[in-house]
């Protein structure tokens, strides 16, 4: 690529009379008093302006490529009004890939593409990519996403409704990185959203399959950096179904939320103590769900009426949660010998907080939701003995109270008077 | 000393002033303070326990940041629960005052008697109070339900407090059965003293707003002689067979 701007920077510096000189362009351009006065004011005369030192730092300008280069519907002095510029004469398979992509494709909506080479690269003035100054430079790429992305009017115009995205991930674990940390590694839009080596070019939505963010290749997107946790992901039942094609199983975005995913150890992780149960819950509350599976319900309200649930309530965030019994991204079902609620395990992971816990902890339910069902029919009839018995308490009380009151209010006062009288 | 329904009227009666001066001994030193350690345990254990049925609830919340400081309070109030009780079992035994108190606080047939009797007379049917002992037939329900349930609570309160030898021990579906019992041993426990022990001890009219009783250990004659005319004319009964003993100090 770079041989062929040279060779082609050579070329055109060898047809000087054809091309206007940048300089002879300059004289006019390259002063704001004479754009202004051409244009009429100075903000549109801001437009026609172009800084002669930024364009010589510019990739371009250090090639040493004339305004006609770009510009090539000019031939001379005075021109007209200028036509847009083809970056595709160099860039050819960039503007393919472009032209492909949902930036590039003519939007149904308005009529236009919705942004081309300038949008996010600039004009005059373009870096190379891996230039810390560039637009599209890692850390600071998100600026030129944004410049359309978090324009809610903007994005209205494409039929997006979605204007927040950036704003989440510069709060997201990854955004901090990028901008706290200042880690240049860290994911930024087009790593999650491009192909593999084309950069930004052939982004497409999410819910075409092309898309890295899309259901199917989701997990293989995140395990470009996290493959670890994909593998163990891959062995547990979600992965397994995920695998075979399941449409209901929960992704890695399911569970982490996908621009404003959190560090685990960040209370506003969907995976942190106290928000964990809410997000497993999401589906394994639903009775469809449960149902389809044949999972059990009441998981949610069971764990919550516990100790462990009343204590994490309370604040206290070292207790067990769902993926302290059940794990994580390896979470199997209790009925597979592998995982860690197995009964085979149970002692063992127990054992982890609570040492030396009985083997009989095997010898009934962990989360009861009914006494009759879960306990047993005896305890059930506990259960209803103690009814009775607050209920006859209750009445009891009250009733020895009303006759008390009787007696105060209606019998007394009667006795007091039978007895003046 | 057990007194029988058919006591007979004693021949003498103090004098209608006297029954407002003299007071006699209702609850020992050793007592009040059992009941006082019970009352403050009960209250704790109440307050750091009874939250805890109600889950998703504002009343959790009391226990915001502080959790663990919550668990140290119950099974220290739980534990000395517990040590009341040991006490109480040996002052039961090994005590003068526990073990005639608790041969008058034993349940009697004529408890039945004296509950219809205390019926009619709070419906105006009769004039004559109820002939009600040191204890009346409530009074002895309460301390047997109170016996019963600090029995149950404290098995129970120990046995989750280390479930790891529970689990040891029984199955896991006991442990929920001890987890279940508590809970509503709990409730009607703090029920019971609410809507009973509290109205009737403390807030019913003629004693609103507190009874002194639990520090003073004293009640009047006259309040003796309306609340527990058995016990009352057991206690003139005494005064004549012991001339010796002087009024103020005589054992009610």
């Amino acid at each position: 690529m770079k041989r062929l701007f040279v060779l082609v920077a050579f070329l055109i510096a060898l047809v000087p009379p054809v091309a206007a000189r940048a300089q002879d362009c300059l004289g006019c351009h390259g002063d704001r008093s004479t754009t202004s006065s051409l244009a009429g004011d100075s903000v549109k005369g801001a437009r026609l302006f172009v800084d002669p030192t930024q364009f010589k730092g510019s990739v371009h300008g250090k090639l040493g490529f004339d305004c006609t280069t770009c510009h090539q519907s000019i031939s001379g002095y005075p021109h007209t009004k200028v036509s847009p510029v083809d970056c595709s004469g160099c860039h050819g398979d960039a503007a393919k890939q472009l032209a492909g992509s949902v930036h590039g494709r003519v939007n149904a909506e308005t009529g236009t593409a919705p942004a081309g080479c300038a949008d996010c690269h600039g004009s005059h003035y373009i870096l190379r990519p891996a230039d810390p100054a560039s637009k599209v430079y890692r850390l600071t790429q998100f600026q030129a996403c944004a410049t359309c992305h978090s324009d809610s009017t903007h994005m209205a115009r494409f039929g997006q409704g979605n204007s927040a995205s950036v704003r989440s991930y510069l709060e997201s674990v990854h955004g901090k990185a990028l901008l706290e940390k200042g880690l240049s590694i860290a994911p930024v839009c087009t790593d999650c959203h491009g192909q593999k080596g084309t950069g930004a070019h052939q982004i497409q939505p999410v819910s075409s399959a092309e898309s890295p963010m899309n259901r199917a290749r989701v997990v293989a997107t995140c395990g470009n950096c996290h493959q670890g946790i994909v593998n163990a992901y891959t062995r547990g039942i979600h992965g397994k179904m995920y695998a075979a094609g399941n449409g209901d199983v929960p992704t890695c975005i399911d569970c982490h939320r996908e621009h404003g995913i959190q560090s685990v150890t960040s209370p506003g992780s969907s995976v942190y103590p106290t928000q964990i149960a809410g997000t497993c819950s999401r589906c394994h509350e639903r009775a469809e769900l449960n149902a389809r599976y044949g999972l059990p319900s009441a998981r949610r309200d069971t764990y919550l009426g516990s100790f462990h649930g009343i204590a994490l309530e309370a604040g206290q965030l070292t207790v067990a949660n769902c993926e302290s019994c059940h794990g994580s991204h390896e979470i199997l079902p209790s009925a597979d010998t592998a995982s860690t609620i197995n009964p085979v395990h149970l002692v063992q992971t127990c054992g982890r907080c609570h040492p030396g816990i009985g083997e009989r902890v095997k010898e009934g339910k962990i989360h009861v939701a009914s006494v009759k069902r879960d306990i047993n029919v005896f305890a059930y009839g506990v259960q209803l003995l103690y009814y009775a018995l607050i209920a006859g308490i209750v009445l009891f009380a009250a009733a020895m109270i009303g006759l008390d009151q009787y007696r105060h209010r209606v019998v007394d006062p009667r006795r007091r008077e039978k007895d003046h009288g | 000393m057990a007194e029988t329904g058919a006591t007979p009227t004693p021949a003498w009666e103090p004098y209608a002033g006297d029954l407002d001066t003299t007071v006699v001994v209702r609850l020992t030193l050793a007592e009040r303070v059992q009941h006082i350690v019970l009352m403050t345990s009960f209250t704790l254990l109440i307050v750091t326990g009874i939250p805890l049925l109600f889950p998703g609830t504002a009343l959790v919340h009391l226990f915001g940041g502080i959790f663990p400081v919550r668990t140290f309070l119950h099974r220290f109030a739980g534990s000395t629960l517990a040590a009341l009780a040991a006490f109480h079992v040996l002052y039961v035994l090994f005590t003068e005052e526990g073990r005639r108190d608790f041969g008058r606080i034993a349940p009697r047939v004529s408890d039945i008697k004296d509950f219809v009797h205390y019926l009619k007379y709070q419906l105006g049917k009769v004039d004559e109070p109820p002939p009600f002992g040191k204890f009346n037939p409530f009074e002895k329900i309460e301390y047997f339900a109170v016996v019963w349930g600090s029995a149950v609570m404290v098995a129970t309160g120990f046995m989750m407090w280390f479930f790891e030898a529970t689990l040891r021990l029984f199955p896991k579906w006991v442990y929920d059965l001890v987890l279940m019992i508590h809970g509503y041993e709990a409730l009607l426990a703090f029920l019971s003293i609410i809507l009973w022990h509290l109205y009737n001890v403390h807030l019913k009219p003629g004693v609103f707003p507190m009874s002194r009783v639990w520090l003073s250990g004293k009640i009047t004659l006259r309040e003796l002689r309306h609340e527990h005319p058995r016990e009352y004319r057991a206690w003139l009964r005494r005064q004549r067979i012991q001339p010796d003993t002087e009024n103020g100090s005589g054992e009610g």
